[in-house]
């Protein structure tokens, strides 16, 4: 059973397309929805809890439609929204014991689960303050404490740390990532902070301008990247870069000094290995004017971060080849 | 083991019926109300003329008993001034009740629903497995139990309390329709005037202008009503349909029996304009609460 599966999903406003997803299907884990602002992200997890059905195209969420099973999703999953979502005037422990009982708890669990969870999430010394007069890195809590009283499969969680300081934001990555790791609940965490997803999450979906651009398991997503190696050599290199260059391998950036030597990133197209590039660097010729060869001392893959990642398929747009290889991926 | 020792814990599932997720939503909503002060004072008003009334038909009840006993009766221009257990007595309180619910109401309004809008509160709601119907029920139940708190319970109160105070129970026996009015005029009176803040708090949101709107409703229209009216020599009854207040009390008139050959000719106009605002209520408030504006 699949957490999310979408498949041809369309959501419009008017001629203003929102939403435009091809195919997405993943398994349950945590799942990061990144993309920047105005690319669809809110717009889906609407759409994942049945608030807005889509124009068009098929939604699931563990293997429910969301259109003909919105109530048994809704059960089944918690929502922490980005803003500030509070009933006006109510305790912490009320509040959440209500979202327990919306969710169809006895009044009483929801009571006792209340007290629980607020304490699991550290803020129990507050539980009988009023909502309203929280500090930010407290009301995140609350809010994450009212999405989990009843003890969801999934978490959908917009934009969490949004507010909080480094120590607020650490602590609520943690907890984040216990309820993953530790209590199995899978997570969609929707954050314009890659860093954030890089922390929790094991698969992304990438969206810009309502287009799914790439999903999947950010290693399988990085080993379609793998090619990229970090090259260091002493002496003049610029003939050596040239002859890479017409192998096909691209530099990424200006070569840069570095203790002593000169480095640069480059990408490789597929097939061509470590090997290659030694092979590069023998056949060169020693440069006109006694200048040595260039020594190679340092080849090793270059580890993409996420943002770098992020970056390259927003910039690219993903074309659709890429979009193919990552899926298959 | 201390509680802070257990760490997150699973929960059996055990759920409600669904049916009942309205439940919650009306209990955290009159608990909301009644937590302002301000409610309270509001309630004490509307308690004074039920507190009043209350001693006077024990007082009267009892003067009259003593009285009657000396083989007198109490004259009849007194008899009328107080509380007498007529449907008239009955269709005037629970009328006087109606000025402080229309207060209270304004002010309610913005707690009820007004702040759901500007706190979003609706994302909290209705990311939940709740329909927008429960959340429809829930706020009027809400409503409709705070109006009736002033309303139908006292009335209902005093009919206890007079049909007690007589020295047999035949009161009760004869005045099954003044019971049935009771209930109906109360009914109406906390259902229409819930309905309606229902929609207008959610158009308007802040309390000023639901209050603005509101007086609009109670005030300024039955003025205008009487304006026109008062302008024709006939003074057409048709004017008096703009104004809420007549739109009720003829109703309940028809419901306690009073100048039924007046009032059943004007009930089905009555019925229609006070349908007219329910919808109106209904529709300002479904079209307010809507998905597309809960996840922002």
């Amino acid at each position: 059973m699949n957490l999310l599966y979408l498949q041809n999903l369309r959501r419009t406003y008017g001629d203003f397309v929102a939403l435009d997803a091809d195919k997405v299907e993943l398994p349950p884990g945590a799942i990061g929805l990144l993309g920047p602002n105005g690319a669809g992200k809110s717009t889906l997890i609407k759409v994942l809890l049945g608030l807005l059905p889509p124009s068009s195209g098929r939604a699931e969420v563990l293997g429910l439609d969301v259109v003909k099973g919105s109530m048994e999703i809704r059960s089944r999953v918690g929502y922490m929204s980005e803003s500030e979502s509070f009933v006006s005037g109510l305790k912490a422990v009320e509040l959440v014991a209500l979202a327990g009982e919306l969710c169809g708890m006895p009044r009483r669990d929801a009571h006792r689960r209340a007290h629980e969870v607020l304490t699991y999430l550290g803020v129990e010394e507050v539980r009988y303050r009023r909502v309203d007069d929280f500090s930010t890195g407290t009301k995140q809590r609350i809010q994450l404490a009212q999405a989990l009283v009843h003890d969801p499969e999934v978490l959908i969680l917009d934009e969490p740390t949004n507010g909080l300081d480094p120590v607020g934001r650490r602590a609520m990555l943690g907890l984040i990532r216990s309820l993953h790791r530790d209590f199995g609940k899978s997570i969609l965490l929707s954050s314009h902070l890659l860093d954030d997803v890089d922390r929790v999450c094991d698969s992304i979906v990438v969206l810009e301008k309502g287009r799914v651009l790439a999903s999947g398991r950010i290693d399988v997503l990085r080993a379609h990247f793998r090619n990229r190696y970090r090259l260091r050599w002493r002496g003049e290199g610029g003939g050596y870069l040239d002859r890479l260059r017409e192998a096909g391998v691209v530099l990424m950036g200006e070569p840069a000094p570095s203790s002593g030597a000169h480095e640069a990133v480059v990408e490789a197209p597929p097939g061509f290995a470590g090997k290659s590039f030694l092979e590069v660097l023998h056949a060169l010729e020693p440069a006109p004017g006694g200048q040595e060869k260039p020594v190679l001392v340092g080849l090793v893959p270059d580890e993409e971060s996420l943002s770098d990642l992020f970056q390259r398929l927003v910039g690219s747009g993903a074309a659709p080849p890429v979009e193919e290889a990552l899926r298959a991926g | 083991m201390r509680v802070e020792k257990l760490g997150y814990r699973s929960w059996p599932r055990r759920s409600t019926p669904r049916a009942l997720r309205w439940q919650p939503i009306a209990r955290v909503g009159v608990a909301s109300v009644l937590r302002r002060r301000l409610f309270w004072l509001f309630l004490g008003i509307g308690l004074i003329s039920f507190l009043f009334q209350f001693a006077v038909v024990y007082f009267i009840v009892q003067i009259q008993t003593q009285v009657s006993q000396g083989g007198v009766s109490l004259p009849p221009a007194v008899r009328s001034a107080v509380f007498t257990g007529t449907g008239q007595s009955y269709r005037d309180f629970i009328s006087v009740q109606s000025t402080v619910v229309m207060l209270f109401l304004g002010f309610a309004g913005t707690i009820l629903v007004g702040n759901d809008f500007h706190r979003r509160a609706l994302a909290f709601y209705l990311a939940k497995p709740v329909r927008k119907v429960d959340y429809f029920f829930g706020k009027l139940s809400a409503a409709i139990f705070l109006t009736a708190l002033i309303t139908l319970v006292p009335a209902l109160i005093l009919y206890v309390e007079f049909g007690s105070l007589t020295e047999s129970l035949d009161y009760f026996r004869t005045s099954g329709r003044i019971l049935a009015a009771i209930i109906g005029y109360g009914a109406l009176v906390s259902v229409s005037s819930a309905i309606l803040i229902l929609g207008i708090a959610a158009l308007f949101k802040r309390t000023i202008p639901i209050l603005v709107a509101w007086g609009a409703i109670f005030i300024f229209l039955p003025g205008i009503a009487e304006i026109c009216s008062s302008a024709s020599d006939a003074r057409p009854w048709q004017w008096d349909l703009l104004s809420f207040w007549d739109v009720q009390r003829w109703i309940s008139n028809c419901f306690f029996g009073i100048e039924p050959d007046k009032y059943l000719e004007r009930l089905p106009y009555a019925l229609a304009v006070l349908a007219g605002w329910m919808v109106l209520g209904v529709w300002l408030f479904w079209s307010r609460v809507r998905a597309v504006e809960v996840v922002r």
